[in-house]
């Protein structure tokens, strides 16, 4: 007896009702009971959408116009609301990106994992409960019983992300669609999140749409991939075939902009540091209330880093490690409670104006750190208002070369930043940063909200201007794939303390402390193929 | 979406009536609309008197005409106090943080907590019941809200990088907020005004409807209606017109306040 | 919990004190003398003088303010000027007649506008919805003195079903008094449906995208099990403030109501206090009114947890 299929997509396409426009064209393939399977692109590609016309659930301003969706046997774009309401929680499961809108704020969580085994079986109330509790346990609550009547908002985002699979996979659904499962979360729990989730499904012969941006994860788990672009499907085949036998440029394209190693630098350590941070101490005030006064949250427990001229150094270390906090204090926009902060040799409180002519930083979101208010030129020429002896007419000239240099020609100046992509933003953000010629760049997660294409190009303008112009850069990041191809030298931080620190070949290659092994375990290293693929090497596998 | 560019368009329509009627007012009436004439009293409308005329044989339509201009007077007054002194509190409570923001706050919210026009009838007494004690009377009492907001957006500008940025290159810290954030505070004043202004006029219009706005015989749609109360049984149109008035205005008002918010709200954007 | 609900009634001291200073303040601030006021056009300075120290005016103000208000917490809120009643009876006795009316309207109003607005909104854009804001939009925009004076003219003037002037109290005689109170509860019922119906729209608009929902929906509940058990409580809090809000204002701009109905409630008292220049009343009624509406804001703030557990936490 041949299996049955799982899941059949045949010529899948939605459009936007009102407007008309195409999101998902003519979109096809299969999914094998047990398997895992993964769907790749970036933002706007549509493999969201395609995934959820497979239940169902797509938002109402999209609408099929053509194709088929067979899940077992049953072809699910024909059947009644009542029969979807069968198939969806009992055979298909959904996990969705943001453990933190993905679970009711206002109803306990025993009762939110009850309400699906009430509606698809008929478990008597104390084998729910029994189920629940054990499958608590399994994703690893440490109070199951507590658990049960507590609130979302109680557990951190990636217990949370422990929850919804629980929730999920207590009904033991064929299959299970996981949407961008871990991008929400922090490296290391990213890693413990998924291996729980493949664990979970190949126990109960579940199968898995994994849906992600993130090519080499998705890599990592799935037999077979497709990869979409622009809501058409460009390639499709084994996991292996795709990655190292890439055959659609835009699959090479997506290869070919995942971070690599980048050369080794002889850097001038020898000479006084750019950039000094001794013994940092930043405490956070606590909240207040009328009964206490706020016990101050300690963020940086005495941190010291050395900048040189030209050197990149990079900040790693995952959500609450104090990477950004010592970025922000060296920037300035923090005060530390003690140590000192020197530039060029000089206590940089000494002459804060020639500081804040020669320290610039980039934001990560550029959605938010330009002014929407403000056309690109005059955001731009903004940044060499204070810059003292050169004149308005060079300040303007000076506005344009940068604009220039960043890849934005002329016919950007004069629009407003909503007018622009993520990447150009960010193109503008830089082109600010850079316009004043500092000495030192800080850049906090300069790339992570851009997609993988996008980050490509960014990080390559970037390496080219700290080349011609040689300022020093802190880098900070949580992707240590960024990390190594630009960085110098790496600094690892774990709860406000510097943990590790070396030249990014030592680092990369012969790490020490564990946490930082764990935080490399979580990315590939690449080696690139002939063919214009690449072979991913995982790490420290245990 | 669309739909509320059209309920936007119904609007400005109607508003643009309202701001027209209130200029002509100023030049031309049908009528003298203080005249008196004791031959035509409660005179149903006709040809002559379109919306008939009052218990002192006065032309309702020429009434309603300068009432017009009383409210658009009266509103745009008290929403330009209330915004500029609003704004003003806000920035300054945004911007200080600390014990100013707090002591201003605890002010503001104390302000706040007289619901209504109760403030504004406590402030009359003081003031004095005519058109510039319901000026300044509304316009204190809204001060409270407008400020409220005005903080709210400057302490989420706050948050935002550009702000940082901003800091970052040296400027300072008034350069910052007349630059940046005033700039940016500006949408969310805009909509507030204009549900201001639709409740200056109601407001202004109750007041009146009490007897404590503008006293007679200055005509507004307010005192029109009180007037007209005891002889609505035989003069429907005496209650009829000048409500009328101020249902359409604040309909007016309502429908370009919503289309301006969803236009301004950065939190409708992108969201087609 | 205790934390959370100790902190709410501490974080309102301020604003009972503050609104206090302010009522006090606004009296002072009227211009006149309130002891020649007191005693006409034909008062002999010193008795103008016998009557300011009686009255404790000839302290100063921080003095006159600590009597005031420690007369205020013992429930003295002193004379009327007009008819020498106690103010504290005055504005309770009217107060009661006021929060019937206003308490019955928003319980009313909310029963039917809450659960169109959520109705809108799960079917946006359809027919319904717009039907639904197109109708609350117009509600809103009728000032409830005309529409108060439009219902009188039809039920009470040319269908006679109702009483056109006066009111019975209704411990007086029930259904005399419950027929008084049906049109101005009416009249309040449609203008804050208005309010409501777009309010309960928008927040269950707001939490319709959540993500939430859609895994309600994955999970294979129905519609309206989605919306009532999932959207609907976590849409609720918004307007459940809303319906404080409304509350307080209605106690605040009573008086057009009251005028136009001819009922004698705590917005009349205060107006024609105002016309009588009878300071102590308008004293009363305005730290009165304020203090309820802190109140009931307060006791919304401390239920709403119940809808949103997250704000315990905070």
């Amino acid at each position: 007896m041949t299996q049955e299929r799982l899941l059949s997509v045949r010529d899948l396409s939605l459009v936007v009702a009102q407007r008309g426009v195409e999101v998902v064209k003519k979109v096809s393939f299969d999914i094998e009971p047990g398997e895992i399977f993964g769907i790749v692109g970036e933002s706007g590609s549509g493999k969201s959408l395609a995934t959820r016309a497979i239940i169902s659930l797509l938002p109402a301003a999209i609408k099929v116009t053509g194709g088929q969706v067979t899940f077992k046997g049953r072809d699910v774009l024909s059947m009644s609301e009542a029969g979807l309401r069968e198939l969806r929680g009992a055979e298909i499961g959904l996990v969705f990106q943001e453990p933190m809108t993905s679970l009711n704020p206002s109803m306990t969580i025993g009762r939110q994992l009850e309400e699906g085994l009430t509606l698809h079986t008929n478990m008597p109330a104390p084998t729910r409960r029994e189920r629940i509790l054990a499958m608590l346990q399994r994703v690893g609550i440490r109070d199951p019983e507590g658990a049960l009547s507590a609130y979302p908002h109680e557990f951190s985002g990636g217990m949370r992300q422990r929850i919804m699979l629980a929730s999920v996979m207590l009904l033991k659904p064929a299959l299970l669609i996981a949407d961008e499962p871990t991008t929400a979360l922090d490296a290391v729990i990213q890693r413990d999140v998924m291996e729980l989730m493949v664990e979970l499904t190949k126990a109960e012969g579940t199968a898995v749409l994994l849906i992600s941006h993130d090519l080499p994860m998705v890599a990592r788990y799935t037999s077979r991939i497709v990869v979409m672009e622009k809501g058409s499907l460009v390639e499709q085949g084994t996991t292996e075939q795709i990655l190292e036998k890439p055959q659609h440029p835009y699959t090479r394209k997506l290869l070919s902009s995942l971070p690599i190693r980048g050369e080794v630098r002889t850097i001038d350590t020898v000479s006084a540091p750019m950039v000094s941070a001794r013994n940092i101490v930043v405490d956070y005030p606590g909240r207040k209330s009328l009964f206490k006064k706020g016990t101050p949250k300690r963020a940086l427990h005495g941190v010291s880093v050395d900048i040189h001229a030209g050197e990149v150094v990079a900040l790693v270390g995952g959500s609450g490690s104090g990477k950004t906090t010592l970025g922000r204090t060296i920037a300035g926009l923090v005060n530390q409670s003690s140590g000192d902060i020197l530039f060029q040799g000089r206590e940089r409180s000494a002459d804060w104006r020639n500081y804040r002519l020669n320290c610039q930083m980039v934001f990560q979101d550029p959605y938010s750190s330009l002014d929407p208010r403000m056309t690109i030129l005059s955001l731009v020429e903004e940044a060499l208002r204070l810059v003292p002896d050169i004149d308005r007419a060079a300040k303007k000239k000076r506005a344009y070369e940068t604009l220039e240099e960043v890849g934005l020609g002329t016919e950007y100046a004069l629009r407003y930043p909503h007018e622009l992509s993520g990447g150009q933003r960010q193109r503008v953000a830089i082109a600010r940063a850079i316009a004043r010629r500092p000495k030192f760049l800080i850049a906090d997660e300069p790339v992570s909200a851009l997609d993988v294409t996008v980050r490509a190009q960014v990080l390559a303008l970037f390496s080219d201007l700290q080349k011609r112009y040689g300022f020093s850069c802190l880098f900070i990041s949580h992707d240590l794939g960024v990390v190594e191809q630009v960085a110098d030298r790496v600094i690892v931080m774990q709860d406000g303390r510097i943990i590790e620190q070396g030249d990014r070949n030592t680092i990369f290659d012969k790490p020490k402390e564990p946490y930082t092994r764990r935080l490399l375990s979580a990315i590939p290293a690449l080696d690139l193929t002939e063919t214009g693929g690449v072979k991913l090497k995982w790490r420290l596998e245990a | 979406m669309k739909n509320y560019t059209f309920n936007g368009l119904i609007g400005a329509v109607l508003i643009t009536v309202l701001l027209a009627v209130a200029i002509l007012g100023l030049f031309w009436t049908p009528y003298d609309p203080m005249k008196l004439s004791f031959t035509a009293r409660l005179a149903a409308p006709s040809a002559e008197h379109w919306l008939g005329t009052d218990e002192f044989g006065r032309d309702v339509l020429s009434r309603i005409i300068v009432g017009a201009r009383a409210s658009v007077w009266i509103g745009a007054l008290t929403v330009s106090l209330a915004a500029i002194a609003g704004t003003l509190i806000g920035l300054i409570s945004g911007y200080a943080r600390g014990w100013v923001d707090a002591v201003i706050m605890a002010i503001n919210n104390a302000l706040l907590a007289f619901p209504g026009i109760l403030l504004a009838l406590g402030l009359l007494a003081v003031f004095g019941a005519n058109q510039y004690g319901i000026i300044f009377a509304l316009g204190i009492a809204y001060t409270p809200s407008m400020a409220r907001v005005v903080r709210g957006a400057v302490l989420s500008l706050r948050e935002r990088e550009f702000i940082e940025a901003s800091k970052i290159m040296g400027n300072s810290e008034v350069f910052t907020m007349l630059r940046h954030i005033l700039p940016n505070c500006l949408a969310p004043i805009t909509v507030l005004s204009t549900s201001m202004f639709g409740w200056a006029i109601l407001s202004e219009s109750a007041l009146s409807f009490l007897g404590l706005g503008v006293p007679p015989p200055a005509p507004t749609w307010g005192n029109m209606l009180a007037a007209g109360r005891p002889f609505i049984e035989q003069a429907v149109w005496l209650g009829l017109f000048p409500g009328l008035c101020i249902a359409l205005t604040l309909l007016g008002i309502n429908l370009l306040g919503d289309a301006l918010r969803d236009k301004l709200d950065p939190r409708m954007r992108g969201l087609k | 919990m205790l934390r959370f609900i100790l902190n709410r009634l501490f974080m309102a001291l301020p604003t009972v004190l503050i609104v206090s200073i302010t009522v006090f303040a606004l009296i002072r601030f009227i211009p006149g003398d309130p002891a020649a006021l007191m005693l006409g056009d034909m008062a002999q300075p010193e008795q103008i003088a016998e009557k300011r120290s009686e009255l404790g005016l000839d302290k100063s103000m921080p003095e006159q303010f600590l009597i005031w208000g420690g007369n205020v917490l013992t429930g003295d809120f002193g004379l009327s000027i007009v008819s020498g009643e106690p103010v504290r009876e005055l504005v309770v006795s009217h107060f009661a007649v006021s929060a019937q009316i206003v308490s019955v309207a928003v319980l009313l109003a909310s029963l039917i506008a809450v659960p169109a607005g959520v109705i809108a909104a799960w079917r946006q854009n359809s027919l319904t919805d717009l039907a639904l804001v197109g109708t609350a939009t117009i509600l809103l925009s009728i000032p409830t003195f005309w529409l108060g004076l439009l219902l009188l003219l039809f039920f009470g003037l040319k269908l006679g079903w109702l009483p056109v002037l006066g009111y019975v109290s209704i411990g007086d005689n029930l259904v005399g008094g419950l027929l008084y109170l049906v049109l101005p509860v009416m009249t309040l019922v449609i203008h804050e449906m208005g309010v409501l119906i777009r309010m309960a729209r928008a927040s269950t608009l707001e939490v319709l995208r959540l993500d939430y929902i859609t895994h309600a929906r994955a999970k294979g509940l129905s519609e309206s099990a989605v919306l009532w058990k999932h959207a609907f409580k976590n849409a609720f809090g918004p307007t459940w403030t809303m319906i404080g809000l409304i509350l307080g204002n209605l106690l605040g701009g009573i008086a057009v109501i009251e005028t136009v109905f001819t009922i004698p409630g705590l917005g009349r008292l205060m107006v024609d206090s105002i016309f009588q220049r009878d300071y102590p009343v308008i004293q009363g009624c305005l730290l009165f009114v304020a203090l309820s509406y802190v109140l009931v804001n307060l006791i919304v703030d401390l239920l709403y947890p119940l809808f949103d557990p997250r704000v315990v936490a905070e």
